[in-house]
């Protein structure tokens, strides 16, 4: 066990295999390349994907099933080669959320840059979803609204 | 930046391996073709900047913004 700093949780114990390698870091973090989810306390649906060398940098991910339906990014052949796979089933999709300060209500997905994570073989990806309809700022809860 | 002057149907190669071709030209807009290996992404730039200033907004996500945000996801989830 080592123990990682975290951006909203302090210190925190985790195991060697729960870090993830994002071989090209994340789109304008190009040199953050471990990161660890960490689940919120409680039964939040919010994970932050947490970066192992960097204690302040960290985002809120959540799962898209949770307020979308029919989430699968579009992707250009060769996105999933440094994950090792070619099918989307052996993947977790994640969706990075930003939620603004003073109104945390309004707070949106980007389904156009979506997190890929290969759990098993310990590797992460932000790819680009092609799909005309997954845009950067797509707000949570209006989804739910219908 | 180096600037290259091509018709329609030349192309230019960046390296060995990615070639980005002149397909057509019509007014105002080209359209380009781009041979690249696969492990090369390719994107319109405006889309991959987009991404960029998203992630680094979301990066602004304070741990306290996220109280009570989980309970107000499920009570509209199972109104």
């Amino acid at each position: 066990m080592s123990v990682l700093t975290t951006k909203a949780m302090g210190q925190v114990e985790i195991a060697p295999g729960e870090i993830l390698n994002f071989p090209e870091g994340l789109f304008g973090f190009s040199d953050a390349r471990e990161f660890a989810v960490l689940a919120e306390k409680g039964d939040s649906p919010f994970l932050w994907l947490q970066c192992v060398t960097d204690p302040e940098l960290a985002f809120v991910i959540i799962e898209p099933d949770l307020f979308l339906s029919d989430y699968r990014p579009q992707l250009a052949p060769g996105d999933l080669d440094v994950l090792q796979t070619d099918r989307l089933e052996d993947l977790t999709i994640y969706v990075i959320v930003t939620i603004p300060e003073k109104h945390p209500e309004k707070m949106t997905a980007n389904l156009q840059g979506p997190i890929l994570l290969h759990k098993s073989k310990r590797i992460g990806r932000q790819v680009i979803s092609h799909h005309n309809k997954h845009h950067v700022r797509v707000a949570i809860l209006e989804q739910l609204e219908g | 930046m180096l600037v290259l002057a091509r018709r329609i149907n030349e192309s230019i190669m960046i390296g060995d391996e990615i070639e980005i071709v002149v397909v057509e030209i019509k007014g105002e807009k080209i359209r380009l073709g781009i041979r690249a290996p696969r492990s090369v992404s390719v994107h319109r730039a405006e889309v991959y900047k987009e991404i960029q200033e998203q992630n680094k907004e979301a990066a602004k996500t304070t741990p306290q913004s996220l109280e009570g945000l989980g309970k107000l996801l499920k009570k509209k989830k199972q109104p």
